[in-house]
C-alpha cells in the first residue's frame, strides 16, 4: 500500500490540504474555494454564518452555490427551504442570481395566525418551531438545501441538525447572531462576515480539515 | 303440509358468478370462526381488514367470516401463507379463532366451528362433514330436537335419510343447506358491504385537553380510515378535525393535503402536527374526523432501494414535506414565489400558497419573462415588508454616519391607474459600516425611505 493510498483513509487527518471528508459544493468565489478543504462548501453538513449585520452581502455569498443546486438535477432533494428569513427574499433578485424560483419554499414559523395570542408564551415556542421546521426539512430527504435564521439553539439541537444534514445529504446553512460565536458548535464550518472598504472579510472560525483563517473577497455586485 | 318435490322450479335460479374460463376453477373458502363471546363487535372491522386478502368477504353471523381466496393464492403464495396472514392479524387483535378452508362456504364454516382440518376437494367433503355433530349447523333448536329424537346425531346421518322425507319432515331449507355444504347446489354469497360513511368519531369518558389522548384517538381513527380507504380503493385529499366541546360550538380545523394519500403516516403526521398547533378554547369531549373529496387510488411504484443517502421507506415526497410544515404553520406559513410583471418593486413578486404551490413548476415560462424585464436594474436580495422612513430604518439597523448615495437614481413611476400611485427615485446607498441599502426619495413628498438591503 502506498502512502498516497494510506492518506485516503478517513481516519487520517492531514490538516491543511487533506482530503475532503464530505462532498463539497463550489462556492463560486475562487479565493474561498481555494481555502476550504475539498474546494467548496461542505455539502452534507452544517455551515454556520454569523454576519456582522444585515445588508453586507451575506446572501450573495451563497447565491452561486444555491443557483447550482437549484438547477442541478443530480441531487435527490428538490426544495431549497428558507426558514424564518428576517426580511422578504426578493424574488426578482433571486431569479437574477440564477435561482429557479419554483424550487424555493419559504416557511414562516411564527406567521401562523392562530399563534398570535400565544406569542407572549415567550420566544421559546417560536424557536422550537424553527428548529422543528429545519429538522423536518432535513429528515424529509426532499431538500437540496436549508437556510435558517435561528436566534438561539443549544449544542444538543445543533448536533441533531448536523447529524440529520449528514444523513440526508442536505446543505444546511444557519445564520446565527453574534453572541453565539463565543460558544462551541458542532457545525463543520463557521464563518463570521464583515465588510471593510468594499471588501467582504470572511473569517473562518472553525473548519473541518483546515485551520481557521481569513479570506477577503471582492464584494459581489 | 306437503312440500312439492319439484322445489327447484319455485326458486330463483342461484346467480352463478361470471366465470369466463370454460374449465371453471373450484372456489376455495376460508372460514374464520371467532370463539370470543364479544366476537360480533369485531366482525365488521375484521371484515374491512380482510379486504386486503380478497374482494369477496362475507359475514356469517353471529361469529364468523367467509373469505373466498382462490384468486389470492397465487399472490400470497399458497393457502398456508393466506392463513398465516389472517392468523397474525387476528392474533394481533387479541381474539381467539379457528380457521378452516373448504370448497364450499358452508362446508368451511361447519368445519371451522368444530375446528376441523382443511378440505381441498369437493368429493372429499361428504366424508369429512359426515362425522360432524348437528350443532355445527346452528339450525333452530326445535329442528335439532326433532332430528335428535329421530336418532339423527350427525350430518352423515342426515345424508343417509331419504331426501323427499327429509324435506317434508325437517324442512326444505335445511335440505338445501346440506346440498350447499356438499357443493351439490351453488351457494352465492353477498360480499360484505363496506360502510359508505368514512367519517368517524370518538367520545371521551370525561373532558380532556391532553393532546396525547387526542392524538391517540386520531391515530385510532386513522387506522380504521386507512382500512376503509384501501377497501374502497380511494385516497383522501381533504380532512377536517372536529373537536367537540361541552356547551360550545366545535373547533374545526381543515387540512388540505398536497396529494391524495391512503397511507397511515402520510395522513397521521400532518394531522398530529396540526393538532399540536391548534389552540383549544375549552376541554374536548369528543373528537371527529371528516373526509372531504376522495380521489380514486393511484399507486406509483416506489424505488426499490430508496434514494441515495436515505434509507428506503423513510423518504417523504416533496409534497409530503409541505403537508407536514403546513400542518404546523398553517397554509399561509408555507409559500413559494413567483415573479410578477410589474414595475413597482413591492409588487414585483407574489406569494404562492395553497394549491398554487404544487403547480408552480408549470409556470416557469412566465416567470422567465418577468426576469428578463427585471434584468434592467440591480435589485436587492432582501426586501422590507413595507418601506421604512429612513430615520427609522437607520435606527433599526444601527446605521451611523452619512450615507453615500449611488450616482444615478432609478426612477420608477407607475401605478397611476390603480390606487398604488408611485413616483420614486431609487438609490443604492452605502452606510458607514459597509451595508448596502436600497433607498428611495418620494418625488411628491420629498421624504426618504429604506426599501431593501443588499444581503
Amino acid at each position: 500500500m502506498s502512502v498516497d493510498e494510506l492518506t485516503l483513509h478517513p481516519g487520517i487527518w492531514r490538516g491543511r490540504g487533506g482530503h475532503a471528508p464530505c462532498p463539497t459544493l463550489p462556492t463560486g468565489f475562487a479565493e474561498l474555494d481555494r481555502y476550504l478543504p475539498g474546494g467548496g462548501w461542505p455539502r452534507d453538513a452544517l455551515t454556520e454564518i454569523v454576519p456582522d449585520r444585515y445588508g453586507i452581502g451575506e446572501l450573495s455569498l451563497l447565491m452561486p452555490a444555491l443557483a447550482l443546486l437549484s438547477v442541478g438535477t443530480g441531487h435527490p432533494g428538490h426544495w431549497i427551504v428558507w426558514v424564518d428569513p428576517p426580511f422578504i427574499p426578493y424574488a426578482p433578485a433571486l431569479e437574477r442570481s440564477g435561482i429557479e424560483l419554483d424550487r424555493l419554499l419559504l416557511v414562516h414559523t411564527s406567521a401562523h395566525g392562530k399563534d398570535a395570542p400565544e406569542k407572549d408564551r415567550s420566544g421559546n415556542e417560536a424557536r422550537n418551531n424553527a428548529l422543528w421546521a429545519v429538522e423536518q426539512a432535513l429528515r424529509s430527504g426532499a431538500c437540496a438545501a436549508v437556510l435558517a435564521w435561528l436566534e438561539s439553539a443549544n449544542d444538543r439541537t445543533l448536533r441533531r441538525l448536523q447529524l440529520a444534514a449528514e444523513e440526508n445529504a442536505c446543505w444546511t446553512v444557519l445564520f446565527r447572531p453574534d453572541a453565539t460565536l463565543r460558544r462551541s458548535s458542532p457545525a463543520a464550518l463557521r464563518l463570521k462576515l464583515s465588510v471593510a472598504d468594499a471588501l467582504t472579510r470572511v473569517e473562518v472560525i472553525k473548519c473541518r480539515g483546515t485551520r481557521p483563517g481569513t479570506v477577503v473577497l471582492e464584494r459581489p455586485a | 303440509m306437503l312440500q312439492p318435490l319439484t322445489y327447484l322450479s319455485q326458486e330463483p335460479a342461484p346467480r352463478t358468478p361470471p366465470d369466463t374460463a370454460a374449465r371453471r376453477e373450484e372456489r376455495l373458502w376460508v372460514a374464520v370462526c371467532l370463539a370470543d363471546p364479544e366476537a360480533p363487535q369485531h366482525l365488521e372491522s375484521l371484515a374491512l381488514w380482510c379486504d386486503r386478502i380478497t374482494p369477496l368477504v362475507c359475514l356469517a353471523p353471529p361469529e364468523s367470516l367467509l373469505l373466498e381466496v382462490r384468486g389470492s393464492l397465487k399472490l400470497f403464495g399458497g393457502l398456508a401463507a393466506v392463513e398465516r396472514e389472517l392468523s397474525s392479524e387476528i392474533a394481533a387483535r387479541r381474539l381467539s379463532f379457528h380457521l378452516c378452508a373448504a370448497p364450499t362456504p358452508l362446508g368451511a364454516l361447519w368445519l371451522a366451528r368444530r375446528q376441523g382440518a382443511n378440505v381441498l376437494q369437493t368429493r372429499a367433503l361428504a366424508g369429512k362433514l359426515g362425522p360432524l355433530p348437528l350443532s355445527v349447523t346452528q339450525w333452530p333448536e326445535d329442528t335439532l330436537t326433532l332430528l335428535n329424537e329421530m336418532g339423527v346425531q350427525s350430518i352423515g346421518d342426515c345424508l343417509r335419510l331419504p331426501r323427499g322425507g327429509f324435506a317434508r319432515r325437517v324442512g326444505l331449507r335445511h335440505l338445501q343447506e346440506l346440498d350447499r355444504a356438499l357443493g351439490r347446489r351453488p351457494d352465492p354469497r353477498a360480499a360484505f358491504e363496506k360502510p359508505r360513511n368514512l367519517n368517524s368519531g370518538i367520545e371521551f369518558q370525561s373532558e380532556t385537553d391532553d393532546r396525547e389522548v387526542l392524538g391517540a384517538a386520531l391515530a385510532k381513527m386513522i387506522e380504521g380510515l386507512v382500512d376503509s380507504l384501501r377497501g374502497r380503493q380511494v385516497q383522501a385529499r381533504q380532512l377536517a378535525i372536529v373537536l367537540h366541546h361541552a356547551n360550545r360550538s366545535p373547533t374545526v380545523s381543515d387540512l388540505d393535503l398536497m396529494e391524495a394519500v391512503h397511507e397511515t403516516d402520510r395522513l397521521l403526521d400532518p394531522l398530529l402536527a396540526r393538532l399540536e398547533s391548534l389552540v383549544l378554547p375549552a376541554p374536548v369531549i369528543a373528537v371527529g374526523l371528516q373526509l372531504g373529496a376522495l380521489n380514486p387510488m393511484r399507486l406509483g411504484a416506489p424505488a426499490l432501494f430508496g434514494e441515495r443517502g436515505q434509507p428506503a421507506g423513510q423518504a417523504v415526497s416533496k409534497a409530503g414535506l409541505i403537508e407536514r410544515l403546513r400542518g404546523r404553520f398553517g397554509v399561509e406559513g408555507v409559500c413559494g414565489f413567483r415573479i410578477a410583471a410589474e414595475h413597482r418593486p413591492e409588487l414585483g413578486w407574489t406569494r404562492l400558497t395553497g394549491r398554487l404551490l404544487e403547480t408552480s413548476s408549470g409556470r416557469k415560462a412566465r416567470g422567465r419573462q418577468g426576469a428578463r424585464e427585471c434584468k434592467l436594474a440591480d435589485r436587492p436580495l432582501w426586501m422590507l415588508p413595507s418601506p421604512l422612513p429612513l430615520s427609522q430604518g437607520a435606527a433599526r439597523f444601527r446605521c451611523r454616519g452619512p450615507l453615500r448615495m449611488g450616482l444615478e437614481p432609478e426612477r420608477i413611476e407607475s401605478g397611476w391607474w390603480d390606487d398604488g400611485d408611485v413616483r420614486r427615485d431609487y438609490f443604492t446607498a452605502s452606510a458607514s459600516r459597509g451595508e448596502k441599502l436600497w433607498v428611495y426619495q418620494d418625488r411628491v413628498t420629498r421624504e426618504w425611505f429604506l426599501h431593501g438591503l443588499f444581503g
